[in-house]
């Protein structure tokens, strides 16, 4: 109705006189609500006042005029509401919101109406106007005018802010992202519920989806700075909290292949392992991506390595993401924002690994109003806690993260439990500080520490340290650009102090410092470019070992330090053909050098490389260069639309990795030793083609899934037989480089809404290696492709909620896992007196299969909206069926008799009750 | 060397692992039944020929399986060393899987030497072909030096190789010979006589001083590449505490230098890293060992060891006890505990006689009554029941 009558008011000034105003009048009114001014000022002027009474209704001024102009009385009334006036001879014609301008901006012309471009206009107070759309997209989208018009005004651009609330507890709903569609606009609302975005005028279509409430498509018109608060619904059918998400449409639309997009907010009703929410557990949840075993931290993601992932932390790299071998995931929760898991198309801007990136980004804090979080579980305690700083501009977010179980162990009467340690920490701070409109600096800082007994005579600890400061800076209308400054470190140590003569201390650390500058340019609504430059350099101290007390009779010794600078440059593009057709192509250039100083082995040439091969030493001088390789790498994905719920995404991406990781079970165990690329190591490179379809039914309460991917691998590391890794000077000797080869098929299947909700991902995959060397020791299984350490054929997951009420609900999770290859013990044979074990070809049987039910019940607190925390229940049982899934298997050789072991972790049905809260 | 010590402590706490994780999870490492039925048999070879003029020897057995004691002979096989000349050596069966060859001969450098053996199944196994390493210097010499060694005291004994122009590859075998002295020596001994009554007699044999001969059962390897051969002062191929009890009176070691080759060095390297333990923080990367011997018909069949040829050098080295230490102190012992039996009723001390487990120690006389019999653990008297009584002919006072 109102549309129709800006349309008709719109059409109607082909003709406009000009605006002024002749009559004056006298008038007084106190506390007169507007309505009953204008009927007023009707009686004793000529004027006649066309308007829709809810513009004005409830609005009361006070006044009193003598012989002033109408005009100014008018100023004066709706000067605290969105209502402008406009003369026509004897007519005053209210408008909300917009003026009625008098000419037409030069440009003017009925097909250029409603293209609104966005925030790359120059403009100087330009009217706005909006195109009423077709009736029927319009027939569901309410259409909001935000602030009055000032034809003075010279700003660009206005703020929009607010608050998304519940509709029924009135609580705010945090972490929801408010989209722009069609642009790359955006936000997320803080714990408040608030959110700002920055517009230009004009008109936007806003859209919030979440699935946890409904979801909101809302046309708004910008004339001014303004406020729009947002009541949702909370969708009683949806079974929000597990949801991963991808932003709108993002499955059938996203240019990038093999993306997903994991919220930490919605991920609570996933059952937890001893009560700790674990978002990169979810992720294991997802088709392609495996954990090597439970308790292991490592990830597989397509058939890689457990090294070839980069796992970042607000732009810093974390090596261990895990705590306890892997048992909890060493990011916290709370804190955490979301992460973003790329396994097919990487863009350009990462690199390093072969295999995905997970980006995980800490929280924007809170500018408005102090907030926590807080979780209290049998084993560890979480809280989290955002802190204003400097109102509307700083805020600080404080995650901490510990188990008391020292406490317990010292509490106990045995000896030997007395004298254990098991605990670990992780501490986050994030300061994000927006200095004006271009300039903003946000910074993090990261420490996790282990410390655990594996006997009671030894102690063994590890440590992850990530610093990263961001500056961004707004350069134009068009360009951005951030730079970006990180510092990780990791190590870990091992100490054994026992009576005897042989205690030692052993040590190992990695640091790598980057500088990464990145820009974005928003050339066109077809062209996006993304361009930058970055460069890292990494320390490794592969090990020591040094006596511990005076009775020891071990030898210190120390593996020399090994240095390598890594450095890329990058130009990427999205481009946008037509609607239905996207690219997004880039390219990286990465370049490798090892550094001196070094003493590098010089190995017979016509010989394997081993400790007897070496016929001399190469000394290099510090930043020395030892060694380079480099490559441009190919990063290119395409997406068809082939309508607005199918599509069809392919994508070829190449990677270079220099940085590798000595382990020779499938099991990441936090010894792994990082190996930079130098002469005898060459980069592990990867070449990746998958394609995909993508369809979302039912207004997107399904989305479905169907991925491929081939990938080609060359210089995969893997270990002569034999090898010995720890500690090992002449670690070259041991490694033998292959090709690898992996495909799959992933399909996911998700419920987004309804009571009962969740998701079924399948992957079959295959994994295979093949080491062919040159000489006999370097070619394993006759130099045929055989089944690399983490092939595990079948994967299947199932995440299942069902919502009682509104309080009451129940979760359910499912896994299944083909038992990943092992290199068994067939027989036992005897050699120069001796009894030997003989070993099957390299992972020619499997452990067992694995697979794992968990359930868990969740009450939320209740609704009240002045209590103090906003609170909830969750009591979960962690492998109900109790299954004994072996996490590594291994033989102990003793005197030529072998003995088999199985560790495994959670072999009975762990129950948990947290308790978590909200202030 | 500190690396191989720690190789120990890893397996030291292998046996011990038991995660100890939260109160509520413990996670301890379980023993688990190996699946037997993954065992395949296959031939393993076992052999040196060396460029002593000697009898050469070939040894065949088979895989068996991992519950199970072994080996099993490969009996009745055909085998032969053929050279590059033309020469063929052939071999006959001595006993179970040894194999001798018909007539001494001893390699010569510079010929390529290939090993066949034919098995009664009719399957038909070779080697790669082998040639004497060159480079090779003998040992210069083997001696012993008091020394601590990983904490304790004690006797090394020390190899000593002088390095020769280029890099060459060593596997030491050692025999230790030892004198064994009765601990409680007796010049009577029980017989049963005619009438089946126990009788004391003179013993008619030695049984007072022993020497036991024990072979290595451990490879030690070493290279003379210049990062890991210490020419000053060699290096401990065996060490003995100071309480070992073999070095109780005199101790004799024969240290046997064979050269190798490159890859045979590296194939017997690798058998060593796979038979120690395993353990979380250090893994060994298991596998199949492919020696040198492959089979003729079928590529996937198993067949483990190693063909070699090595030039050969010995030493022998002797100390006795007072060298470094004063036996007035006291020695170890080997028999540290000796039972006794006081006083045996008449049936049981036939029985003990029969079984011979226990032997004559004391006859306390009585007055008008036969003495009272004490009998002791027979390793605390008959020196033969820890070695043979015959002087070796290499022994030296």
């Amino acid at each position: 109705m109102k549309k129709c009558l800006l349309c008709l008011l719109l059409i109607a000034f082909s003709k406009i006189y000009s605006q002024k105003s002749t009559s004056s009048v006298d008038i007084s009114f106190k506390d007169e609500e507007i309505i009953n001014v204008i009927s007023e000022l009707e009686n004793s002027t000529p004027y006649t006042f066309y308007y829709i009474e809810e513009w004005v209704k409830g609005e009361r001024v006070t006044g009193e005029y003598e012989n002033e102009a109408v005009e100014n009385v008018l100023r004066d009334i709706f000067s605290n509401t969105l209502v402008n006036y406009y003369f026509l001879k004897n007519k005053i014609i209210l408008t909300k919101n917009n003026v009625i301008h008098a000419d037409l901006p030069v440009a003017f012309s009925p097909d250029s109406i409603g293209t609104v471009t966005s925030n790359i206009n120059e403009r100087e107070n330009r009217p706005v106007f909006y195109k009423v759309t077709d009736a029927q997209e319009t027939g569901k989208i309410e259409t909001v005018r935000i602030g009055k018009e000032d034809e003075n005004s010279s700003k660009k651009s206005f703020t929009l802010h607010g608050y998304i609330l519940d509709k029924k507890s009135g609580e705010p709903i945090s972490n929801l992202a408010l989209v722009v569609r069609n642009t790359n606009m955006g936000t997320v609302t803080n714990i408040n519920g608030y959110y700002q975005l920055s517009l230009e005028t004009g008109e936007y279509t806003l859209e919030t989806r979440s699935l946890g409430s409904e979801n909101l498509l809302r046309r708004v018109v910008i004339y001014n700075d303004g406020e729009l608060n947002f009541h949702l619904n909370e969708n009683y059918e949806s079974l929000d909290e597990v949801v991963l998400e991808s932003t709108s449409e993002a499955n059938v639309r996203s240019v990038v292949a093999g993306v997903q997009l994991i919220k930490a907010s919605e991920i609570k009703t996933i059952p937890l392992v001893l009560g700790e929410r674990d978002i990169l557990k979810v992720a294991t949840m997802l088709p392609g991506i495996s954990t090597a075993g439970e308790g292991s931290s490592g990830y597989n993601v397509r058939g890689g390595r457990a090294d070839q992932n980069l796992i970042l932390l607000d732009d810093a790299v974390i090596y261990n993401p895990s705590h306890f071998f892997g048992l909890f995931s060493a990011i916290n929760p709370f804190t955490t924002g979301d992460v973003e898991i790329y396994k097919g198309h990487i863009p350009a801007r990462y690199g390093g690994r072969l295999s995905s990136v997970f980006d995980i980004r800490t929280k924007e804090g809170d500018e408005q109003k102090f907030s926590g979080e807080a979780a209290i579980g049998p084993v560890t305690s979480n809280i989290a806690l955002e802190i204003p700083i400097v109102e509307n501009k700083a805020s600080l977010i404080m995650g901490g993260r510990s188990t008391y179980s020292d406490w317990i162990l010292k509490a106990l009467d045995d000896e030997s439990l007395n004298n254990s340690k098991a605990n670990f920490y992780d501490i986050i701070l994030k300061y994000g500080h927006r200095i004006d409109e271009k300039n903003a600096i946000k910074a993090t800082g990261y420490f996790s520490r282990d410390v655990f007994s594996l006997t009671s005579d030894s102690l063994f600890s590890y440590n992850n340290l990530a610093l990263s400061l961001k500056y961004d800076r707004k350069l134009n209308n068009k360009n951005d650009a951030s730079f970006i400054f990180t510092n990780s470190n990791y190590k870990f140590n091992i100490k054994y102090d026992n009576e005897f003569a042989s205690s030692f201390n052993n040590g190992y650390k990695i640091n790598e410092t980057e500088a990464k500058l990145n820009f974005r340019y928003r050339y066109s609504e077809k062209h996006q470019f993304n361009y930058g430059i970055s460069s890292k350099l990494y320390t490794v101290n592969p090990g020591e070992i040094e006596p511990l007390g005076a009775g020891s009779s071990i030898e210190s010794s120390t593996i020399p330090e090994e240095r390598g600078l890594e450095s890329a440059l990058y130009l990427s593009d999205d481009f946008k053909v037509n609607e239905e057709l996207l690219f997004s192509a880039g390219l990286r250039y990465s370049f490798y050098a090892a550094l001196g100083p070094a003493n590098q082995n010089i190995y017979q040439e016509d010989l394997p490389r081993s400790e007897g091969t070496i016929t001399g030493v190469r000394n290099y001088e510090k930043n020395e260069v030892i060694k380079t390789y480099g490559g441009p790498e190919v990063r290119f994905s395409a997406r068809y639309l082939l309508n607005p719920e199918l599509s069809l995404k392919a994508s070829y991406n190449n990677t270079f990795q220099y940085i590798h990781t000595l382990f020779n079970n499938t099991t990441v165990s936090p010894t792994d030793i990082y190996k930079l690329s130098g002469s005898y190591i060459e980069p592990q490179r990867a070449s990746q083609y998958s394609f995909g379809a993508y369809k979302n039914f039912q207004d997107d309460i399904y989305e479905v899934s169907l991925e491929g991917y081939y990938k080609q691998s060359s210089d995969i590391l893997d270990f002569k037989v034999g090898a010995q890794l720890f500690l090992n000077e002449n670690v070259e000797a041991e490694v033998i480089q292959g090709e690898g080869k992996s495909y799959g098929i992933e399909f996911l299947l998700k419920k987004n809404e309804g009571r009962l909700n969740g998701w079924l991902a399948y992957s079959y995959s295959r994994s295979f290696l093949k080491l062919d060397g040159n000489f006999n020791e370097e070619i394993i299984n006759n130099g045929e492709y055989f089944a690399a350490n983490f092939d595990k054929p079948h994967d299947l997951s199932v995440v299942a909620n069902y919502k009682l009420t509104k309080r009451f609900s129940f979760s359910a999770n499912f896994v299944y896992q083909t038992g990943r290859p092992i290199t068994y013990p067939i027989g036992k044979y005897d050699f120069d007196n001796s009894q030997y074990v003989y070993y099957s070809n390299r992972n020619e049987y499997r452990i067992p299969d694995y697979y794992r039910l968990d359930l868990s019940f969740n009450v939320e607190g209740n609704h009240k909206i002045k209590k103090f925390a906003h609170s909830f229940w969750n009591i979960s049982i962690y492998n109900v069926l109790g299954r004994n899934n072996p996490y590594s298997v291994f033989f102990v050789t003793d005197n030529g008799e072998v003995d088999a072991y199985q560790s495994s972790i959670f072999s009975i049905p762990v129950p948990t009750i947290t308790y978590n809260f909200k202030f | 060397m500190w690396q191989y010590n720690l190789k120990r402590i890893l397996v030291f706490i292998a046996k011990r692992i038991c995660l100890l994780f939260f109160l509520f999870i413990t996670a301890c490492v379980e023993p688990l039944e190996i699946e037997e039925g993954k065992f395949e048999s296959a031939l393993v070879v076992e052999s040196t020929i060396t460029d002593e003029y000697i009898t050469q020897k070939v040894k065949l057995s088979k895989a068996y399986p991992l519950g199970e004691d072994g080996p099993f002979a490969e009996v009745g096989a055909t085998v032969e060393v053929t050279d590059n000349n033309g020469n063929t050596y052939p071999f006959t069966e001595e006993e179970n899987g040894i194999y001798l060859s018909t007539r001494p001969f001893a390699v010569e450098p510079g010929i390529t030497y290939q090993l066949q053996v034919s098995t009664s199944n009719g399957k038909s196994y070779n080697s790669e072909t082998v040639i004497l390493p060159g480079g090779t210097v003998p040992i210069a010499e083997v001696y012993a030096t008091p020394t601590n060694y990983q904490g304790e005291d004690g006797i090394g004994l020390i190899v000593n190789t002088q390095t020769g122009e280029e890099v060459s590859y060593y596997k030491y075998e050692y025999e230790e010979t030892y004198k064994v002295v009765s601990r409680f020596p007796k010049n009577r001994e029980f017989i049963l006589n005619d009438d089946g009554e126990p009788e004391l007699v003179l013993k008619t044999y030695e049984d007072e001083i022993c020497y036991n001969t024990v072979a290595s059962n451990s490879v030690v390897l070493r290279n003379t590449s210049n990062l890991s051969f210490n020419t000053e002062d060699g290096f401990i191929i065996r060490f003995l505490a100071s309480d070992n009890p073999i070095l109780a009176y005199r101790y004799s070691i024969l240290v046997k230098q064979f050269s190798l080759t490159p890859e045979a060095y590296r194939f017997y390297e690798t058998l060593q890293n796979l038979s120690e333990s395993e353990n979380i923080f250090s893994q060994v990367q298991p596998g199949l060992l492919k020696g040198n011997i492959v089979t003729e018909d079928q590529e996937d069949e198993v067949v483990i060891g190693y063909f070699s040829v090595a030039s050969v050098s010995e030493k022998r080295t002797f100390f006795s006890y007072s060298d470094y230490y004063d036996p007035s102190a006291g020695r170890p012992v080997l028999t540290s505990y000796c039972d006794t039996i006081y006083d045996p009723p008449r049936e049981e001390l036939i029985q003990l006689i029969e079984n011979g487990g226990y032997l004559f120690y004391a006859d306390d006389p009585v007055p008008f009554a036969p003495p009272i019999y004490t009998l002791m653990w027979a390793q605390c008297i008959d020196c033969r029941r820890l070695g043979s009584n015959e002087v070796p002919e290499f022994w030296v006072e």
